[in-house]
């Protein structure tokens, strides 16, 4: 099957009776938006499918026995280090009564210990110990046939690349390099380049919208270019500057690639002046960039389906993980990083731009305050579509960003997954 | 002297700082409030998180008296929100000296109505702050609003 040729017809009924409005891509319903009961199927099937969602940095866990809490879609999950320096994940749900065990957002423990019945587990999930299980002074305990490995914790596989943890609750997931391929790959290890990574600290915030349209705001560069005054003034993301859009042969995942114009590193200033007088920096140190890769590229924004966008904005880097909890919920947690070889000077660069970024960013707040207002006109019409026609209807790669490309390739793999 | 207890004037003047910054802040006059600060403050907002793991990152940071103009021309100019109104509400102000300056902590909760739609608390936390004298007034040298809660709500408009 090609890109962009769905296998589902667009006139019958898919699950949940929904169906798509379109043949191909350029029409959105609104429910895949709003309608609860597609979320719980989008965590059965995409989160919980045979993908590899992104949990945590290795760097997170230096020391066996460290662990961190962390999220598959909408599921609790502590990721940690083992006692053979190998990295587990399991559900943060005891196979007792189902209580998320681990209270602490990261630690450092030789097992995982219920704290409501004492069912105590080593880090690999394996339960390795009941209390009472052979009951007090004769009296209670559990059953004769009660074996502790019937009750293990639920595990993901993991995988581990240049120092990103990822997970899949799938037996038999395609190995990440598969899941990825040579042009994603390209990007990933552009960032994730083999040195050690520091993070820098995090960032967390509540969006009042649906994870499709947080996923769909870095896929989409046409608004970029518009509704950010920011970025546009100070040309750090403009349409006339070159750029690309780039996918992946299923179109699942993308990177939005860009340059400034007219780059002249370690002076933005007088690139700022040239570009738009109305918008100058009194504190022109907040965006001084240092070239730090070896193409000319200022901006790439990669999204991984299906849980995390890697953010290279100048040198300000970034895992913007999203934990949906409702179809009109997203949390999305930031872990922003560098290097361990990091100087002073370029730590003190990332921590200034990103006053860019994230829940309080110059820019990011455009997108946060926006992406809640078009939830709440998505839920006032569930049975209305959306137009994706920017750039056409197809689902290429293209040279420059006025396209919603990326986002009609990504409702390809959608509609795929989901069976519409 | 480092020594001596900080007296009834002293922390009056603090408290009318402090009085001015809520009061600027809620009633969005930004442009009077930046003149609370000394031209080379340093202002950051921070999660507690990161804060206890000693790890830098802030929400929000401010250097100086253009980072301020730069974050009031974005609100007053160039993001997009929904209007709102914030209210902060500070308490429990204490200070201790260093050298001729004071270090002020206090604890604020800061509230969000957005229009058509009900009151919120949008953050609570702590304010670590340096104040310095600027004739018979004190202003912010070092401002560290520390908030509690992990999750922000949506989206951080106004510094807290």
């Amino acid at each position: 099957m090609r890109l962009g040729e769905s296998t589902t017809n667009g006139h019958h009924a898919g699950p949940l009776g929904h169906t798509w409005p379109s043949a191909d891509t350029s029409r959105i319903p609104h429910w895949v938006y709003t309608d609860e009961r597609v979320f719980e199927l989008e965590q059965k099937k995409i989160f919980g499918g045979p993908f590899w969602n992104y949990v945590a940095l290795s760097t997170e866990l230096p020391e066996r026995g460290d662990f961190v809490r962390s999220w598959v879609g909408n599921q609790p999950v502590v990721v940690a280090r083992t006692k053979s320096g190998g990295v587990s994940v399991v559900a943060n749900r005891c196979s007792h009564r189902g209580m998320s065990f681990c209270m602490e957002e990261r630690g450092n423990t030789k097992t995982f210990v219920c704290p409501y019945h004492q069912w105590s587990f080593d880090l690999e999930g394996r339960l390795t110990g009941v209390s009472f299980k052979r009951g007090v002074r004769g009296n209670g305990g559990m059953p004769e046939d009660f074996k502790l490995s019937d009750h293990n914790l639920t595990t993901y596989r993991t995988t581990e690349r240049n120092g990103v943890i990822f997970a899949s609750a799938a037996e038999n997931p395609p190995t990440f390099e598969e899941s990825f391929g040579p042009d994603m790959l390209h990007y990933f290890d552009r960032v994730f380049d083999g040195r050690e990574l520091r993070v820098i600290g995090y960032q967390r915030h509540r969006i009042p919208a649906n994870w499709k349209l947080v996923f769909e705001n870095i896929k989409d560069p046409y608004h970029a270019s518009l509704l950010h005054v920011f970025l546009v003034s100070l040309g750090l993301f403009r349409a006339d500057q070159p750029s690309r859009v780039v996918m992946d042969a299923t179109g699942q995942h993308a990177a939005l690639v860009s340059r400034r114009g007219q780059q002249a590193p370690n002076d933005v200033t007088a690139q700022i002046k040239t570009f738009d007088e109305r918008l100058v920096l009194n504190d022109s140190t907040m965006l001084q960039p240092a070239k730090e890769f070896p193409d000319e590229n200022t901006v790439v924004m990669h999204t991984l389906w299906p849980n995390v966008m890697v953010q290279q904005q100048t040198n300000t880097l970034a895992m913007r993980h999203m934990a949906p909890r409702s179809a009109g919920v997203t949390d999305l947690l930031w872990t922003y990083f560098g290097y361990a070889d990091d100087d002073e000077e370029m730590t003190l660069r990332r921590l200034r731009q990103a006053n860019l970024q994230g829940p309080a960013g110059l820019i990011g707040v455009d997108d946060w305050e926006v992406l809640a207002y078009h939830q709440q006109g998505l839920a006032s019409a569930p049975e209305e579509t959306g137009v994706v026609e920017m750039g056409g209807r197809g689902v290429g790669n293209e040279e420059h960003m006025v396209t919603e490309a990326a986002v009609r390739a990504f409702y390809v793999h959608y509609r795929e997954v989901m069976g519409w | 002297m480092s020594g001596d207890p900080i007296t009834l004037d002293e922390w009056w003047r603090a408290y009318q700082l402090y009085t001015d910054y809520t009061e600027l802040l809620d009633t969005q006059r930004l442009d009077d409030w930046i003149h609370l600060f000394e031209d080379d403050c340093l202002v950051r907002v921070m999660s507690a998180e990161n804060d206890k793991a000693g790890l830098p990152l802030a929400l929000m940071r401010c250097e100086g008296v253009p980072g301020l103009r730069d974050r009031v021309h974005a609100i007053k100019e160039v993001s997009v929100y929904a209007p709102r109104t914030m209210r902060h509400v500070v308490s429990g102000l204490r200070l201790t000296r260093q050298g001729g300056d004071f270090l002020a902590t206090a604890s604020f909760v800061v509230t969000q109505s957005l229009e058509g739609a009900q009151t919120t608390v949008f953050a609570s936390g702590v304010y670590r702050d340096r104040l310095t004298p600027a004739g018979d007034r004190l202003r912010f040298a070092e401002k560290v609003a520390v908030y509690d809660g992990d999750l922000v709500v949506n989206s951080m408009v106004y510094p807290l």
